[in-house]
């Protein structure tokens, strides 16, 4: 059994090297003149992934290969699209995907020691906050929503981290209490979070925390009245800021009916339907497409982007990606070798399901859209660097509880 | 502890919701894809135009109603009322209407072409061309159609019921492809709303067309039906207020004649009323006889017997109410009024109200009628030959849904062959051939326009099954106006070989 397990994800590795390197060598052939650093970047990203997966897996022995795999394949799949739409844009990720990786193993090591996250809880919590409450004061607003800060001339997405944050306070609080009176500070700080998103207008980020909250929540508890009542909270909240915002009211008529105001409000979800339309079930081919049609092509929008040049089969393919990655989180939750790290590796898992899906279902408008980025796909520095520490936490969970494991049985040998 | 079990019922939940997203995406592109791709809005098309020669579209006698010359512009047939009738089916460079040009452009323009197509005109370095697109309507049987329509807007449209094939489809107003540049630079006029396919888009008051819906859920919710005798003896009267039906109120033909003088439309003195045409009074009638000489006063009473519900219920087994996402054309969706009061149902019984319904719908129907109750989807699309001159795509007749049993078509097929033969749609008939129809002189909300004329029949033959629809706006009696036009195209259809 684990042999089999060792050589299919070294044939999924292969199978991603063959893929990175042919779209790539694509990629340099598609102007009349051979594009050299095309295919140099194929050959640092292929170079970045065997590094990581040999060094990983050579000093962690319980690393989870597949989740490795999976996101590594994620990130080149966004980075391929962004090389065909702007080499630099690519070149510029690719480096957040380093720094990425290094945050990663560092995760990876803080999680040897996970009482750390429990001892600066507080702090934490209290940080997490203030960043938000920071921002309202000091941040810039793009597309309509204030969440962006700039720290030396790099753009920064608060919310990002205080995704990550969010999993600790939440798997620490839970860990101990179950009633709602010795959760008071996580009940406090959800709300305080949910509500300073809102108020700069970043919709996404906000239902993404709130419905994490509330999944942990049960799972932690299990208590179904409690938790329906968090949902019903949260859909008055949501029906509330139907009729209070405008920019909410805008979202769901244009999710309704996007062709009506195509010119203006509906144009980016017309357009994004329109490229997945062109694409077809085999699309049209890496660079035939016109990704720049669409706004926010490189980062929200770019499932969209996939789906025109790959096909909506591609599509397919990554939502079954990230549903493989979430089945081997949950295990990874599940193996754990205590009740926090398995709430902070179900924290992590929930956090990534909900924010790939929220995007997708938004993209092919089987929900309304609401603006965030597609989990290690999407072009932002943040958005990376959170998504490879969600990695590293998951990966220092899985590692924690396969050197568990092999302790017990060490043990029960003797 | 159950943290553990909750995080594998989170899990499933987690997986279904995946499930939905992906079998979601996979089913927008089905349902929808062709219509997002060829919207007038996707700039690809545009761009794509500069690349590749797009491909011909003929008719199904070969007739080459458009294609690209060798400087890169689009032409149309040079015979000018070819190019007219068929201008909504074919459609426009410009992408206003939802004609083949831009229905089929995945087609006309290559987009469907295989990688190896495309490699080899990418070595070649020329540029590519696009497919050939055939279409199942015959030019001269639309030509046809067009000028019996005489000055009337409207349409007509005539489908062979047995494979689902469009063989005429006209829309008057009509433009001209040729000059869609100019219309739209407004260097010439264009009749309103003449770029709208009215065959397939255009949602009419059906009139007594809607009878056929109405006969069909009394035949099949109310037993014994077809034996009742029923006594039509003038106008049906219904509370002035309340709209509520007044079974006893009885007016004689006299009696309204007298207090009509002095209500407004619609009205006798106090009652609010439904007569017949031109007043007549049928006397006693059967149900066969009722549907031939369209007895308003006994299909007014039906609807109220048979209920909003059922009536309702009847009318979505036979399309109305639903998307019609064909894969070959786009057309509105038809759909049947609410009834707020008695007195509405019992005019949505009779077509009048706020049922709206296309003439593709309306010819489905009596094609399903004619067809053992199976409705065929309409079909547009007759093949496509890639520049190698192999189909790429053939003609597959697909079956839309079951609307009736085949009992009740055999019934309501006796009904509208009896219409023909002795009722209000006899100038449909041709000698030789079992043709049969419901007639239809819908009023318009104005009142003071002529009323827009209907057809809608199928011919009983295995060797020319043809269902056809007419409808003529402010055209008057559909049985002295719309009939014969139908006469005249099938006759026409018959003299082609369909």
């Amino acid at each position: 059994m684990y042999k089999w397990r060792r050589v299919s994800a070294a044939g999924l590795l292969t199978l991603i090297i063959v893929f990175e390197l042919s779209a790539f060598s694509l990629l340099a052939f598609r102007n009349s003149t051979l594009d050299y650093s095309a295919l140099a970047f194929g050959a640092i990203l292929v170079a970045m992934l065997l590094f990581q997966y040999i060094s990983l897996t050579a000093i962690f022995r319980h690393l989870d290969r597949y989740l490795l795999i999976i996101a590594n394949l994620l990130v080149a799949m966004g980075l391929i699209i962004q090389y065909r739409i702007e080499a630099a844009i690519a070149f510029r990720q690719i480096i957040w995907f380093g720094i990425g990786m290094l945050a990663m193993v560092v995760c990876i090591l803080f999680m040897r020691r996970p009482n750390i996250f429990r001892r600066l809880n507080l702090l934490i919590l209290l940080g997490c906050i203030g960043l938000l409450f920071a921002l309202l004061l000091v941040g810039s607003e793009v597309y309509g929503a204030r969440n962006w800060i700039t720290i030396g001339g790099q753009n920064f997405q608060p919310s990002e981290f205080v995704k990550v944050g969010t999993v600790f306070v939440l798997a620490h609080w839970l860990t101990n209490s179950r009633d709602l009176r010795g959760i008071w500070p996580l009940l406090f700080y959800v709300f305080a979070v949910v509500a300073l998103l809102v108020v700069e207008r970043d919709l996404g980020a906000a239902v993404l925390i709130a419905g994490t909250a509330l999944i942990v929540f049960y799972v932690a508890t299990g208590s179904k009245s409690l938790t329906l009542l968090g949902l019903a909270a949260g859909s008055a909240g949501a029906l509330a800021s139907y009729y209070i915002f405008d920019h909410v009211r805008v979202r769901v008529a244009i999710w309704k009916n996007p062709w009506a105001t195509y010119s203006g409000k509906g144009y980016q979800i017309a357009q994004g339907l329109m490229a997945i339309a062109s694409g077809g079930l085999w699309g049209m081919g890496l660079t035939r497409g016109s990704p720049k049609l669409i706004p926010a092509y490189h980062t929200d929008y770019i499932f969209a982007v996939i789906c025109e040049e790959f096909g909506v089969i591609m599509g397919v393919c990554i939502i079954a990606f990230y549903l493989v990655f979430i089945v081997r989180g949950a295990l990874v939750a599940l193996n754990a070798p205590d009740r926090f790290m398995m709430l902070t590796a179900f924290g992590c898992t929930v956090l990534i399901t909900l924010q790939s899906f929220i995007i997708i279902a938004g993209v092919i408008k089987l929900i309304p859209l609401t603006g965030i980025t597609l989990p290690f796909v999407s072009y932002g520095g943040s958005s990376i660097i959170a998504s490879m520490m969600l990695l590293g936490i998951l990966e220092g969970v899985a590692i924690q509880g396969g050197e568990t494991l092999e302790r017990a049985l060490k043990e029960m040998a003797k | 502890m159950n943290t553990r079990s909750n995080i594998k019922g989170m899990l499933v939940i987690f997986s279904a919701l995946f499930i939905v997203l992906s079998v979601y995406l996979v089913y927008i592109l089905n349902a929808y894809g062709t219509r997002w791709f060829s919207s007038p809005y996707n700039t690809r098309l545009k761009n794509q135009k500069n690349n590749i020669i797009a491909g011909d579209i003929l008719d199904r006698t070969g007739r080459k109603l458009a294609a690209t010359d060798s400087a890169g512009d689009r032409v149309y047939i040079s015979d000018t009322s070819i190019r007219k009738a068929t201008s909504h089916t074919v459609g426009d460079n410009y992408g206003q209407t939802f004609g083949a040009e831009n229905f089929f452009s995945k087609y006309l323009l290559g987009f469907e072409q295989s990688i190896f197509e495309r490699i080899t005109s990418e070595i070649s370095g020329k540029r590519s061309h696009g497919s050939d697109v055939e279409l199942t309507i015959d030019a001269s049987l639309c030509v046809a159609a067009y000028e019996n329509m005489g000055e009337h807007r409207g349409a007509v449209i005539v489908i062979n019921y047995k494979t689902g094939e469009i063989l005429a489809c006209v829309s008057k107003p009509v433009f001209d492809p040729k000059y869609v540049a100019d219309y739209l630079s407004g260097k010439r006029e264009l009749d309103k709303s003449a770029m709208v396919n009215r065959a397939t888009g255009g949602r009419y008051t059906p009139g007594s067309v809607f009878k056929l819906v109405t006969a069909l859920a009394a035949i099949r919710y109310l037993p014994g039906i077809t034996e009742r005798e029923f006594t039509c003896s003038g106008p049906l009267a219904f509370d002035g207020k309340t709209g509520a039906y007044l079974e006893n109120v009885l007016l004689t033909p006299q009696e309204d004649a007298e207090a009509k003088k002095d209500s407004e439309p619609g009205m006798s003195g106090e009652y609010r009323v439904i007569r017949d045409y031109n007043g007549e009074y049928h006397g006693r009638l059967n149900l066969k006889e009722a549907f031939s000489k369209s007895c308003n006063h006994v299909f007014a009473q039906l609807a109220l017997e048979v209920g909003e519900k059922r009536l309702k219920r009847t009318a979505q087994e036979l399309g109305l109410n639903d998307d019609f996402l064909f894969d070959d054309l786009v057309a509105a969706s038809s759909s049947m009024g609410h009834a707020k009061k008695a007195s509405d149902l019992a005019w949505l019984g009779i077509g009048q109200h706020t049922s709206l319904v296309t003439p593709l719908n309306m010819c489905m129907i009596a094609g399903a009628v004619a067809n053992g109750g199976v409705m065929m989807e309409p079909k547009l699309l007759l093949g496509v030959k890639n520049t190698m001159g192999s189909n790429i795509y053939l003609l597959q007749p697909e079956e839309y849904k079951k609307s009736m049993s085949e009992t009740e078509a055999s019934t309501l097929k006796a009904f509208m062959v009896e219409a023909v033969k002795s009722g209000t749609g006899r100038s449909a008939r041709i000698n030789g051939f079992a043709v049969g129809g419901k007639t239809g002189t819908a009023e318009t909300s104005s009142g003071e326009k002529e009323p827009n004329a209907w057809f809608a029949g199928f011919v009983e033959d295995e060797e020319h099954p043809l269902a056809v629809c007419v409808v003529l706006e402010e055209g008057g009696s559909g049985g002295k106006h719309a009939a014969p036009v139908a006469r005249e195209v099938l006759k026409k259809a018959f003299a082609l070989g369909y």
